[in-house]
């Protein structure tokens, strides 16, 4: 079996409020992601999803339990490194994460720093431009392109150092419906050439498109599995403040209702198929 | 009482090689007591429109007037007229600067010339309408809030200015569903309890379909559609495709059941309604 490419231990973050009190941002959380999953995690403001998910390439080290990505134990500080070369993040706003004037240069500056030849560079750069089919905008200055096109490039920048894992932090927050298809697309396109997508998100329309699901609330792993065998959950996903994506929702409130329909209805066309056979 | 755009054109960086005319020869009247919802893809104008309408922008050619005063004047007038109309940026958050709420919250109506007592008494009155206790929070520093606390205290600045029109842009973005339900049932509230002008931009259907009674679609610069946001949804799915914006996801699903021969009504708010809808269209069917 290969190595995962995260695995916790019991991990928990903790932290002293203001009044001295200790927090738990995330719980006693034990995990395996294997490498080419396409994991969404979901939860509500404050759950501890973006604290998990900064374990990730080392922005946070667990204050209890173990995290170790690709067999590397985040809390050795050898290892911040070649961890972070694995595990790329892309931010919310688009706007924050964008260092250089010209879009070909903003995707080197991740393997200048980690010291590629510059030839190597030019080759990684062209070929994750295209990957994020961006390469007609080489040239172009960030600050012209849609907020897609400037997560497609930060996304870019990642697949440029070469790494193994994305993971992504309410990407689509900030983006209109086209932008958001946009880079719902890209990651779909990495899934498929094997790399590790980790998206965190409050798009119950885009959970539904990825192979694993988790919940986190109150710091705490409360569901992990496909799609289907969450977010039939639900009034649990409801009343942890959650939504659930509509046609699930309107499967069970039918259900409720006395109309037949079968168990696990997640999309339209599944209910489409139950209603109007 | 109405802000209006008369043959408004706005144009980015004249004379220079990015010279782009965002807003080309837009007219529109925003009556008083309105909830407009405006929507529309990253670049088709949105952002610029809701800029003129309180000066932050100043039309290439054409006017804006609220109540009736051109804003681009430099009259005392016009500068009052500009101050009836509040805005709320885009993550409002990141525009928290002072120690306090109390202070941050002030900082508008006292740039707006009010005395100290005057001022303490908006602070209190905005915080309370966002739900923020002023006794427990007055003093804290904005800093140490949660992003949804954060967003709060910003629209609660933008509040205690006492807009007679509201503009916010995305409020809701990066909010979870509870979060988004509290910003919006208390931006209703205070829609129908002062009769105050709302105008929303959102990229989120679902809010728009359930709060505003008028939807403005803009693509490429010009208004492509202006109604009612169930007629709209039901009737002109073409043009909003087109306009690269999405029908909220129950009159997706509706109108995809629709497709497939359901006799559903697909002019529907929310999900109960959807779920009566479907019921209700099963009535002759025999799943019922």
């Amino acid at each position: 079996m290969s190595t995962p490419m995260i695995k916790l231990e019991h991990m928990s973050h903790a932290y002293t409020d203001e009044n001295g009190k200790t927090v738990y941002a995330v719980k006693d959380i034990s995990l395996e992601i294997q490498p080419g999953e396409f994991v969404a995690i979901i939860g509500t403001n404050g759950s501890g999803k973006s604290t998990l998910a900064k374990h990730f390439n080392v922005l946070l080290v667990p204050t209890e339990g173990t995290c170790e990505v690709c067999g590397l134990r985040t809390d050795d500080p050898q290892h911040v490194w070649d961890i972070r070369q694995q595990v790329g993040m892309v931010f919310q706003n688009p706007d924050n994460q964008i260092v250089a004037a010209v879009v070909e240069e903003d995707v080197a500056f991740g393997p200048e720093n980690l010291g590629v030849p510059p030839e190597e560079i030019r080759q990684r750069v062209a070929d994750a431009l295209e990957r994020v089919q961006m390469t007609i905008y080489a040239k172009h200055g960030p600050h012209l392109l849609s907020g897609g096109q400037k997560q497609r490039i930060a996304i870019a920048g990642i697949l440029a150092m070469q790494s193994r894992c994305i993971v992504l932090d309410e990407p689509t927050a900030m983006l209109d419906p086209k932008g958001r298809q946009e880079v719902m697309e890209t990651l779909h396109q990495l899934h498929r050439e094997g790399i590790t997508v980790i998206l965190i998100t409050h798009f119950m329309e885009e959970a539904v498109q990825a192979d694993r699901v988790m919940v986190v609330h109150h710091g705490e792993l409360k569901m992990d599995g496909t799609p289907r065998s969450v977010f039939t959950h639900v009034d649990e996903l409801k009343q942890m403040g959650l939504d659930v994506p509509v046609p699930a929702e309107l499967a069970v409130r039918l259900r409720e209702k006395g109309v037949p329909l079968p168990e696990g209805i997640i999309t339209k066309e599944e209910l489409g198929d139950a209603l109007c056979q | 009482m109405s802000i209006k755009l008369e043959h408004v054109t706005y144009t980015y960086g004249t004379g220079s090689p990015f010279e782009k005319t965002a807003l080309q020869d837009v007219s529109l009247e925003i009556k008083e007591g309105e909830f407009i919802g405006i929507i529309g893809h990253t670049g088709s104008g949105k952002s610029t429109l809701v800029q003129l309408l309180n000066g932050l922008l100043q039309p290439t050619s054409g006017t804006v007037t609220v109540n009736g005063q051109d804003i681009s004047q430099k009259s005392k007038a016009a500068m009052e007229m500009r101050h009836a109309v509040g805005m709320v940026f885009q993550y409002p958050e990141y525009q928290l600067f002072e120690e306090t709420i109390a202070k941050d919250i002030a900082f508008g109506p006292r740039n707006f010339g009010l005395n100290a007592e005057d001022v303490a008494k908006r602070v209190r009155e905005a915080m309370e309408f966002v739900g923020l206790d002023y006794d427990t929070y007055a003093d804290r520093s904005p800093f140490r809030l949660s992003g949804g606390q954060m967003r709060r205290v910003a629209i609660a600045g933008v509040i205690a200015i006492h807009p007679q029109y509201l503009i916010l842009d995305e409020p809701s973005a990066g909010l979870d569903p509870v979060g988004r339900r509290e910003i919006f049932a208390e931006i209703q509230r205070w829609h129908k309890e002062k009769n105050i002008t709302v105008i929303l931009v959102s990229h989120n259907m679902d809010d728009i379909s359930r709060m505003a009674n008028r939807l403005i679609v803009l693509s490429e610069g010009q208004i492509l559609i202006d109604g009612e946001p169930l007629d709209v949804f039901a009737t002109q799915q073409d043009k909003l495709h087109s306009a690269g914006v999405a029908v909220p996801p129950v009159t997706e699903v509706l109108q995809y059941l629709k497709g497939r021969g359901l006799a559903v009504e697909d002019r529907v708010h929310t999900v109960d309604e959807a779920v009566a809808s479907i019921y209700h269209s099963l009535g002759g069917n025999k799943h019922a």
